[in-house]
């Protein structure tokens, strides 16, 4: 049984038809576009194949291209460990909703802000710990 | 083990606090703010970014600073261990949810505060060693911790007011363009907030509150733009090496703003080589948060949640614009005229 979830480390903010994600830890962040920001909407979620159908029901003839995107977004949300699956999680299910029209989706990831992680080792320090001075 | 509560306690007890007599009191958006240090330097330092804000308020402080170097402590403070803590000052595997720190450990100075007792501590280990960038914005991250628990933000923004009472949100990264707008904006009569770290309110009314009356601009932009303000320089000998430095209040005292209500946001960028206009444009709340949240939470790494949520609120809240910063500076104070008075 799956229970796929937004990640602890990730805040996501959803607007009309785009969903910005903040990771909380990395400083990574990733903007949704399209129909894809539904994917966010319907978390948690137990069954993303149905949830990304329901997205698409009403799209007629692009409705085979919107699933793909969205299969595909799915996959790099689960890649990029924005969307998590906790399967021993009770929490309530969120709800797909069907997209009205088709717009493109995509997913943008924006590392130009991204933490710095390294330091430049510290070499000698004072008997108290502060790096030594010449 | 390192206990960060037991760290913050142990500093706290090493500072004489009788020796405390430098004490200043600042009003911050109606919020009541103490500092208290031994050193005089120190204060020279630190006080003169914020002094526009001083109060004589008789009211109980919402937050208190204590500053001191190795002299006003009673033994020598042990740094952290330097291995927690990453490029940012920030450590990732201590429990922060009281007491929080900031390090970075090329620096010898540290940042402490208790959510609990509502204290700041800085200590650097002399007045030689102060940064000049933390004399622009004093007490930067420990204003940033005090606002996790009010209905307060601390911003990577500027913010101008065309009327001093409507307040204009300027954010972005370094060389985005807010800090030349802004001071381009208070030349052409316009009220001041800040160009580099200011204070929404995140609840309605939504306001924008000054914090820092430090102006900074690159030295090149300085050179070429605001030669005329060289007399009003801080740093006129260092500034190549730093920024162009300059206390608004000191020579602008009737357009130095402490609060206005936000009514929209101005995100700026260059426009490419050669295009004078300025122009504005509205964008998405979506393209908004992209602009102002990074810039905002990659310096202030403490409380990202908390600290997304609300900006989040505020973008939501009111209109946003991109503001394509042309190269002729009368055209720029035009597009601002333009935009506020819509």
């Amino acid at each position: 049984m799956h229970h796929f979830t937004l990640n602890q480390q990730v805040a996501a903010e959803t607007f009309e038809d785009e969903c910005i994600i903040a990771n909380l830890d990395s400083g990574l962040y990733y903007s949704v576009q399209g129909i894809a920001a539904g994917l966010i909407q319907a978390l948690p979620c137990d069954d993303p194949d149905a949830a990304i159908a329901t997205i698409c029901a009403s799209l007629g003839e692009h409705r085979a291209t919107a699933m793909a995107e969205l299969s595909s977004i799915w996959q790099e949300l689960i890649n990029e460990q924005l969307v998590v699956d906790r399967a021993s999680s009770n929490a309530a299910l969120g709800i797909a909703t069907a997209a009205k029209e088709y717009k493109r989706s995509e997913l943008n990831r924006y590392a130009d802000m991204q933490d710095l992680l390294l330091l430049d080792p510290i070499h000698d320090v004072d008997e108290d710990g502060w790096e030594l001075r010449e | 083990m390192f206990n960060l509560g037991d760290y913050f306690e142990e500093t706290l007890a090493l500072l004489d606090r009788d020796s405390l007599c430098y004490r200043d009191r600042l009003d911050l958006g109606g919020h009541i703010v103490d500092l208290a240090t031994h050193s005089p330097i120190l204060r020279a330092q630190f006080l003169p970014a914020l002094a526009h804000l001083a109060s004589e308020s008789g009211s109980d402080a919402d937050l208190t600073i204590l500053y001191a170097d190795s002299s006003g402590t009673t033994s020598p403070l042990k740094a952290p261990p330097m291995d927690l803590f990453n490029g940012q000052g920030y450590a990732a595997t201590l429990d922060q949810n009281d007491v929080q720190i900031f390090y970075q450990p090329w620096l010898r100075q540290v940042f402490l505060y208790s959510r609990l007792r509502r204290i700041g501590l800085y200590w650097v280990i002399n007045p030689d060693e102060v940064p000049w960038w933390e004399m622009t914005f004093s007490f930067r991250i420990i204003f940033h911790w005090w606002s996790r628990d009010q209905d307060l933000q601390l911003m990577h923004a500027g913010a101008i007011s065309e009327d001093g009472k409507r307040g204009w949100l300027i954010p972005g990264p370094s060389g985005s363009g807010k800090s030349t707008s802004c001071l381009q904006l208070l030349l052409s009569g316009r009220y001041y907030l800040g160009d580099d770290y200011v204070v929404l309110r995140t609840k309605p009314p939504f306001k924008v509150h000054s914090l820092y009356q430090s102006a900074k601009i690159n030295h090149d932009n300085f050179d070429e733009r605001f030669t005329d303000l060289h007399s009003q320089l801080r740093n006129p000998q260092n500034y190549r090496d730093q920024k162009a430095i300059l206390h608004i209040g000191e020579h602008y005292p009737d357009r130095l703003l402490e609060s206005a209500d936000l009514v929209g946001i101005l995100v700026p960028r260059i426009a490419s080589p050669g295009v004078a206009q300025s122009t504005t444009f509205a964008v998405s709340a979506a393209k908004a948060l992209m602009s102002i949240a990074p810039t905002t939470l990659h310096h202030l790494p403490h409380h990202r949640a908390e600290a997304f949520s609300k900006i989040s609120t505020v973008i939501n809240a009111v209109p946003c614009y991109q503001w394509l910063l042309g190269s002729d500076k009368n055209l720029l104070t035009e597009s601002f005229e333009r935009v506020a008075s819509d």
